[in-house]
């Protein structure tokens, strides 16, 4: 598998055709379809259509939309509903956030009574509005009554009101007031008038000319914006110029040795600006959140977006992607799959999905990339976890007595190979077992089933033996997930120190970078395994999927060791480890994928999830 | 600590110049947006002739985001809990900027003129209100003159 994980597009679809041309008619609820998003690539949810041994796995089409895409959206549906109602396109909008984006509600409601409709979200059938322009009044003698500031000859205060009534305020009063809102009112205690998104946006630019006149044009919305833009467009000859620097400063042929390391380089290199773009995006959100008007049009189309099944925001933490369903592909069409949740229930689906940031997300389930471990089974070990906690809490995961001579010991890192510091102790955090006696003939993954001829009394305790036994695994990885991400948190200023004594260049400590991103896929993957085989009964497979999950486990434990031990300036020194072991770590993980994709997609893995 | 907003300022000012009937508030010297409240029951209501204590607090967005007010003195009622919290409209999803200090209190009187049990916050006592309104009343009325008496 190429670079980034499971970046699943395929080539060769054919931009979907059944959906050209589809257009708003009434009582559809769905989004107009604007022309625009059909040229968005259509994505799969799968690589392939079958696994490693040919089996084959069900997919969705899915496309990513960036924000601008959706905005569009958006502005379509308005457009269109405001092309029935003809009352203007802001009061469209207004109207239909108030009927949760339901086209088919909206207009049945407006048909059987435009005015009561029209006054249900505060504005007036009949009256006329004052024009967005003419709100902002300049009032030397205004008195503010929020923040009772007074306005005089030489400091007049800037007023604003609604378009539909005269309570005016002070425009910073009225900013600070609408700042976090999606249904904008005024503020007077009686009056229920409604604030239209133009006269926001009046509002808004009134208060970001008062901030430039201030004198803070460097942090101005226009000198920053065209600072952004062309940072988004300049990044690939700008990062260009400094590979060429790099590879003159690199002429180390230690370094260079083969073919190979240099095809690294260059990954390194697409990452790079397959981050630079992201930060960049990042920084054109920021700007969105910048204005008043945007912080609530960015609002406003994730509520939109949030009350349509089709789509799905990505959870990663302040990410603008949006994903939209297309459909299903002809595989789970001819095994009769309709719906998401049928699809989701199948063991062999995974509606794992890409934003256009390249986050990995669950369309059914909104979490984190949980290959392989089928939807429901996420569900139901979730579940398990939250109705278990009382049973599962008296496992303390950050402090346990060192089996040799009893000194407590607690976990920093997130590596789970221990050494006591008192007698040097080398043991598995896990199980408490030897570190040396985990090879081959000692698991501590696997769960040693016993044999079924006791007393059904023993049963019940067995059956929490064998939750603690997984639930411990889970939560140790768990807490070591989290550990290693803190650490990763701090990567980029570490990274930044070691650059700037070391000399190197950013493209030299890549390496390390990716190595702790490799780290925390490799254990995430660790982590929901052990969820997974707890619902999996014993048999030939689930040996098959523990051996390979031992295997993922060391590797996980040697290069989270490798990470833990050596010291940031250090790492040049050790480049070859960290290349080699990540190398590793990422074929197990891949290896743990496959397999139990395959045993899934088989007919002799018997799952058992208690209903 | 941070400067007072004007706004608080005038309140203050105008709490003391131009008091409410029956409602005293004074704010500690310490903490300017913290004030001692005392309030005097509603004529013709269970309450009247108690006066009772409350706490209110200018949270740092005030105005925009509501005071806080809490009863300290023990009180029967089915929207005021055991520890004293308001369930008031005006207090939470209706609070408007343009709301005061002043109007806050006068609608907390107002509500022990006018309990409203469909929409309790103390739930045994909205079920007594609702099932007995005179025995209620006439507890209301004990828990007044045990807790609320003027010394
Ligand atoms: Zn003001
Ligand atoms: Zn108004
Ligand atoms: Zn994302
Ligand atoms: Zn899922
Ligand atoms: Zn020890
Ligand atoms: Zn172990």
């Amino acid at each position: 598998m190429s670079g980034s994980e499971f970046s699943f597009s395929e080539e060769g679809y054919s931009s979907f055709d059944e959906d050209d041309g589809y257009q708003l008619s009434i009582g559809d609820t769905d989004v107009a379809f604007d022309p625009d998003a059909s040229q968005v690539e259509v994505k799969y949810s799968y690589p392939d259509a079958t696994t490693s041994t040919k089996v084959p796995i069900n997919r969705i089409k899915y496309q990513a939309l960036s924000y601008d895409d959706v905005d569009a959206l958006l502005t379509e549906k308005i457009k269109s509903v405001n092309g029935i109602l003809q009352v203007g396109d802001d009061e469209s909008m207004v109207l239909l956030q108030k009927f949760n984006w339901k086209v088919e509600r909206l207009l049945e409601k407006f048909l059987d009574n435009p005015i009561r409709t029209y006054d249900s979200v505060g504005l007036n059938y009949n009256a006329v509005r004052v024009q967005p322009e003419k709100l902002i009044v300049v009032d030397p003698h205004f008195f503010c009554p929020i923040c009772c500031s007074e306005g005089s000859e030489e400091n007049p205060l800037t007023t604003f009101h609604s378009g539909g009534c005269d309570h005016r305020y002070c425009v910073n009063c009225y900013a600070t007031f609408l700042k976090e809102k999606t249904t904008l009112t005024c503020m007077d205690t009686e009056c229920h008038s409604v604030i239209l998104p133009s006269e926001l946006k009046s509002l808004s630019d009134c208060i970001l000319n008062a901030e430039s006149v201030l004198g803070d044009a460097s942090n101005g919305l226009a000198a920053s914006k065209t600072e952004a833009s062309a940072d988004f467009y300049g990044y690939a000859s700008d990062s260009a110029t400094t590979r060429g620097n790099d590879y003159s400063d690199d002429e180390d042929a230690a370094e260079l040795d083969s073919d190979g390391e240099e095809i690294e380089e260059q990954r390194y290199l697409v990452e790079y600006r397959k981050r630079k773009l992201e930060k960049a995006v990042q920084d054109k959100e920021k700007q969105r959140n910048k204005s008043l008007y945007s912080r609530y049009r960015s609002k406003i189309m994730k509520d939109h977006v949030s009350q349509q099944a089709d789509f799905r925001l990505c959870p990663a933490l302040d990410c603008p992607g949006i994903v939209r369903f297309i459909d299903f592909d002809s595989n789970s069409a001819s095994s009769g799959i309709t719906g998401l949740e049928q699809f989701a229930n199948q063991h062999r689906s995974f509606p794992i999905v890409e934003c256009s940031y390249n986050h990995f997300f669950c369309f059914y389930c909104s979490k984190d990339n949980h290959v392989p471990i089928p939807c429901p089974i996420v569900k139901a070990w979730i579940k398990k976890c939250k109705d278990d906690s009382e049973t599962a809490n008296w496992i303390d995961n950050n402090t346990k007595p060192c089996p040799q001579c009893d000194t407590n010991i607690e976990k920093n890192g997130g590596c789970n190979h221990m050494t006591c510091k008192t007698c040097c102790h080398e043991f598995c955090w896990i199980c408490m077992g030897l570190w040396k006696d985990h090879k081959d003939f000692y698991k501590c993954n696997r769960y040693q089933e016993v044999k079924d001829d006791s007393p059904q009394k023993e049963n019940s305790r067995r059956y929490l033996e064998k939750y603690l036994f997984y639930y411990n695994r889970f939560a140790a990885h768990q807490t070591s997930f989290k550990k290693d991400r803190e650490f990763c948190s701090k990567l980029d200023f570490l990274i930044q120190k070691v650059q700037k004594r070391n000399k190197v260049s950013w493209i030299e400590t890549q390496f390390y970078e990716e190595a702790v991103r490799i780290l925390l896929k490799g254990r995430h993957t660790l982590m929901w395994s052990y969820a997974f085989l707890y619902y999996v009964e014993p048999c030939r497979l689930k040996h098959l999927i523990e051996d390979s999950q031992f295997e993922l486990s060391k590797a996980v434990e040697s290069l989270s060791k490798l990470i833990e031990t050596v010291k940031p300036e250090n790492i040049i020194k050790y480049r070859q480890r960290f290349i080699k072991e990540s190398g590793l770590l990422k074929s197990h993980k891949y290896a743990l994928v496959d397999i139990c994709l395959d045993a899934l997609a088989s007919d002799e893995l018997l799952i058992s999830i208690p209903t | 600590m941070a400067s007072l907003p004007k706004r608080i300022i005038k309140e203050t000012e105008r709490l003391v110049s131009d008091p409410v009937p029956g409602i005293k508030a004074v704010p500690h010297e310490d903490n300017l947006r913290y004030f001692d409240v005392l309030m005097e029951g509603p004529s013709s209501s269970p309450y009247e002739s108690g006066v009772f204590k409350l706490e209110l607090f200018l949270p740092e967005d005030y105005p925009m985001v509501a005071p806080k007010v809490r009863f300290l003195t023990k009180i029967y009622h089915p929207n005021i809990d055991r520890l004293g919290r308001i369930c008031l409209d005006v207090l939470k999803s209706n609070w408007s900027p343009a709301l005061q200090i002043r109007t806050i209190l006068l609608s907390i009187q107002a509500l022990l003129g006018a309990p409203n049990p469909d929409d309790p916050l103390a739930n045994e006592v909205a079920e007594d209100w609702k099932k007995d309104e005179s025995n209620a009343i006439e507890t209301a009325r004990e828990w007044t003159v045990r807790y609320a008496d003027k010394k």
